[in-house]
């Protein structure tokens, strides 16, 4: 379905975060801008720091939406070839969009992206 | 020796001794048992990590020295109530094996004139509460006996009973009859008032009697006992505010605020004021878009109920900050003020010459409390306390969002909310809706999910007065929750109170600034109880002025009034710590403290010794006067040398400017005149020598043949706000000097990072905000400079310039960001 035109500059806000305690340690998530090499390493990490833990379940979640879905997924190629079992799982998530104006009050409107989750299992 | 105190060497020295296999029995007739030696490997690595905890466990004789640095309390030494459940059994036993008992001995009661003495005592204060429930607390003259002091009270509350009807009739403004008749036959039994004035400003008034006398001068918070235990006050702006909590709390702040937790200050020193008018908006629009430049009244903030954050100017300039919330109601049009503490009165007066006849204008500094909560469990604490008296799916929802950006800046509700006191402890909702959270976030900008009802009643003194009527006092709760607990069954015990239909409900107004904070405005008298119920919240942490210094700096955002020296305020509160660096500095002895005036800083030849200005603060004088001067001397150099004159000086005493030496020597010159000018009247103080931006009223065409300054003439330096990160290693500290990258030491310093000296002639500003920055992991600094070397560099594209910190010769290259105002 075409959505209507809207007046005004636009503004992308994020996706709602939920600043978990948990997340910080066990979920990655990917921009459009994260580069390829640097996202690796940084995950590497996180996963040997998440290896170390006495936890019960340990998965790794790699997050992305939109333009950044390939390059998820080639990270959950790398590490599938790294011998890890990686699972993935495609979702949409909601987004706000932001219209804004001189002087009247900016409008906000939904708009749903797909996205992808890459779980690498422990 | 004492056997007790061997037993305790032998104690410590056990817990200092590791365990270990020496004799390897793995290694047997020149063969290794792997498995035996991986097994005695694996009890020695036991041995060193059970050594860890013994050795500290031992180190600590008592069970609560081993709490973390948060639930430690200074008085667990002998209150057993201190320490948390599971530690009290053990803590009785260290109580009452640690010679003596636990018991310490009862109180003896007071006999004879003593009792006597007391028993008055009790009978004045009874009496003082009566007074103060009359609405005029007493100031009792001291001195005096007892006897005298309960004549007067008694005197004075007879006094009181018959002036009341004579004065009020006395008042032709309807409001201020109203407000004067609550005040002295009080609605409630805990001396709760509306403290509001009419077109006046209105006079503080104390809730305790016992304390009247320590707050003349600088008021006390609604929350300021609880404070005063747990943080470091200070005394600014006519109130007594928390620096910072008694703990360190550097790193803890930064985590609490990025990543889990949320920290809450009390900001009731902000002040409120109301323009009311009685039938519309069009007179207060007028004057409201008179003093922001039409900002604050664009149709967006009209309705909606937006607020509105941003500068307010009288005559074109710019003089502070505000918030201003519009009340477009059918019964109500107000428009409301909230402005620092440290600006309001003089913003008060500015309101009421300005305001037209039939706008009222109310004082509502002690009327209206408020507080900030910043942090991902924000809205989780702020729900687990303030429980709305009707089922409020949005609110329960809202509460649920742990994403602060997901609240759109600017955006309010309001809504009515039982007493936090019928909480027996603060709990989360549990909510559990599947609509979506976005629907919620764009009814919350339309302005839909708004209670106007609430909203009148907050600002408005009738509501405000409604909130106050029958309110319980903590004994009536626990009354009603004995009857609960004994009539019904025990189970009860613990749980909320219901709410009686006689009890009051408290509006309150919740927006989401700029600063990603959520102010919650509340009536005066009820601040207090939702605070001690979110301080029993788990996730919640308290900070004072300086926590949030710190978080704006994390957040490249200059603070009120510390960043701004082109206004009054900030320039004195940079003057006012200047003199507390200089005299930590005075006490040291002279040997072991930096003597700023010998610093090699600019090693070039004709550069003078010694830090630039005063070595304790920004100094803006100095640099208005060098920047003057060396304009000066520029158009000098144009002309003709011949046509000067041979000596320095002109006919009137006058210093010609014909070197760089000429400049610095002029620099001076003004220096010494402002000191005698100083000292000649101690209570002038310099007029600012910056300001924001706009035009530098500087004319080439009036330096002709002799240059010279003239101290009286100097212009205002415009200045920029900026932010600084280091590039590299080094730290910035506040007072730190920047200077411009010399043109021709650009590639040195940029591509080789090559140390060079460089003149003074460069400085072009300073830095007010300067320390190591958690968020990104390298020290920042906020500060202003030059607005004419800003443009010049902003021009040029180059984001470069050089720190130096006070009393140090190395300079650090840093990039710059402007900051909007």
């Amino acid at each position: 379905m075409k959505r209507e035109r809207i007046d005004g500059t636009l503004i992308k806000h994020p996706p709602m975060r939920k600043y978990k305690v948990t997340e910080e340690k066990n979920t990655f998530f990917v921009k459009s801008s994260t580069l390829y090499v640097s996202a690796i390493k940084q995950i590497s990490k996180k996963v040997e720091k998440l290896n170390a833990t006495q936890a019960k379940n340990k998965v790794f979640i790699v997050k992305g939406m939109g333009k950044s879905i390939p390059k998820v997924l080639s990270i959950g190629v790398y590490f599938q070839l790294k011998n890890y079992r990686v699972e993935v799982f495609t979702g949409s998530v909601k987004v706000l969009d932001e219209f804004e104006k001189e002087d009247d009050d900016s409008i906000l409107s939904k708009r749903t992206v797909s996205s992808v989750e890459v779980r690498i299992i422990l | 020796m004492s056997s007790k105190t061997e037993h305790k060497r032998r104690k410590l020295y056990k817990s200092r001794i590791i365990r270990t296999e020496l004799q390897d029995p793995s290694f047997k007739d020149e063969r290794l048992n792997v498995e035996e030696f991986l097994k005695s490997r694996e009890f020695e690595v036991n041995q060193l990590q059970m050594a860890q905890l013994k050795s500290k466990k031992n180190s600590s004789t008592r069970c609560f020295q081993s709490l973390p640095r948060s639930m430690r309390r200074r008085t667990a030494s002998h209150n057993i109530k201190r320490v948390p459940r599971r530690l009290r059994p053990r803590m009785i036993r260290e109580m009452t094996s640690n010679n003596g008992s636990i018991l310490s001995k009862k109180p003896k009661h007071s006999r004879g004139r003593e009792l006597y003495k007391l028993k008055r005592l009790h009978r004045l204060l009874k009496l003082a509460t009566v007074a103060k429930s009359k609405g005029k607390p007493l100031d009792l003259p001291t001195g005096i006996d007892l006897k005298e002091k309960l004549r007067i009270v008694r005197s004075h509350i007879a006094e009181l009973q018959n002036a009341k009807d004579a004065e009020v009739q006395t008042y032709d403004n309807m409001h201020l009859k109203f407000i004067k008749l609550h005040q002295q036959s009080l609605n409630n039994k805990l001396g709760s008032m509306d403290n509001t004035a009419v077109n006046e400003l209105a006079v503080f008034k104390p809730h305790a009697l016992k304390y009247s006398n320590r707050q003349k001068k600088f008021k006390w918070l609604p929350t300021h006992v609880w404070h005063a235990k747990r943080a470091h006050m200070v005394k600014r702006w006519g109130f007594n505010i928390a620096l910072q909590p008694s703990q360190k709390c550097y790193r803890a702040t930064h985590r609490n605020y990025l990543h889990s937790h949320c920290i809450a200050w009390d900001t009731s020193y902000i002040g409120t004021i109301i323009l009311h008018h009685s039938t519309s908006l069009t007179p207060l629009i007028h004057l409201v878009g008179q003093l922001t430049k039409n900002e604050a009244v664009k149709p967006k903030f009209l309705k909606n109920h937006k607020i509105w954050e941003g500068i307010i100017y009288h005559e074109n300039n710019s003089i502070g900050q505000s918030q201003i919330i519009w009340q477009d109601l059918p019964n109500v049009k107000q428009c409301i003020l909230r402005v620092h503490p440290s600006l309001y009165e003089s913003f008060f007066k500015l309101l009421l010459k300005l305001s037209p006849k039939d706008v009222t204008v109310f004082d509502c500094r002690y009327s209206l409390a408020s507080f900030q909560v910043t942090g991902p469990a924000a809205l989780t604490a702020l729900g687990a306390v303030m429980k709305t008296a009707d089922n409020n799916e949005n609110w329960k929802q809202l509460c649920s969002f742990r994403d602060n950006s997901m609240v759109p800046t600017g955006s309010s509700i309001s809504f009515y909310i039982n007493d936090p006191r019928y909480l027996n402890k603060p709990h989360k909702y549990h909510h559990n809706i599947r609509e979506d959270e976005l629907d919620l976030i764009i009814a919350i900008k339309e302005g839909k999910v708004f209670d106007s009802g609430s909203f009148e009643d907050l600002f408005t003194y009738q509501g405000r007065i409604k909130s106050y009527k029958n309110q319980p006092s903590l004994k009536d709760l626990d009354l009603r929750r004995n009857i609960i607990v004994n009539n019904d069954n025990v189970d009860n015990l613990g749980k909320t109170l219901p709410r009686n239909p006689d009890d009051p409900l408290v509006p309150i107004h919740l927006s989401k600034l700029e600063n990603g904070y959520y102010q919650v405005i509340v009536p005066w008298y009820w601040n207090l109880p939702v605070w001690y119920k979110l301080m029993r919240f788990p996730e919640v942490r308290y900070g004072g002025l300086r926590q949030m210094h710190q978080l704006n700096l994390e957040t490249n955002r200059p603070t009120y009034p510390f960043d701004y020296p082109f206004w009054y305020h900030g320039f004195l509160s940079s003057f006012i710590q200047g003199q507390e660096f200089q005299k930590k500095w005075e006490l040291r002895p002279k040997g072991k403290r930096l003597n700023y005036s010998k610093l090699k800083i600019h090693n070039l030849p004709g550069e003078l010794l010694g830090e630039l200005g005063d070595p304790f603060v920004s100094d803006w004088r100095y640099l208005q006067v060098l920047q003057y001067a060396l304009k000066v001397h520029k158009e000098c150099v144009h002309l003709d040398p011949s046509s000067f004159d041979v000596s320095n000086w002109t006919t009137l005493g006058h210093r010609c400017l014909k070197q760089l030496q000429d400049v610095y020597e002029c620099v001076r010159d003004v220096q010494r005149q402002d000191s005698e000018f100083e000292n000649a009247d101690e209570e002038k103080i310099l007029p600012i020598p910056v300001k924001y931006k706009g035009e530098y009223q500087f004319d080439p065409t009036k330096i002709d043949k002799v240059s010279v300054v003239i101290r009286d003439e100097i212009p205002k330096l415009p200045v920029t706000l900026i932010s600084v990160e280091i590039e590299g290693t080094g730290h910035i500290a506040t007072n730190a000097r920047l200077y411009q990258v010399p043109s021709h030491d650009w590639q040195s310093w940029l591509e080789n990072n090559d140390q060079k000296p460089v003149r003074a002639k460069y400085l072009v500003g300073f830095i007010t905000t300067g320390t190591i920055n958690l968020a990104t992991g390298k020290h920042t600094g906020i500060g202003c400079m030059s607005h004419e070397v800003n443009q010049l560099l902003n021009k040029e594209k180059h984001h470069h310039l050089l720190l130096r910190n006070v009393g140090e010769v190395t300079f650090r290259l840093v990039k710059f960001q402007d900051i909007p105002l």
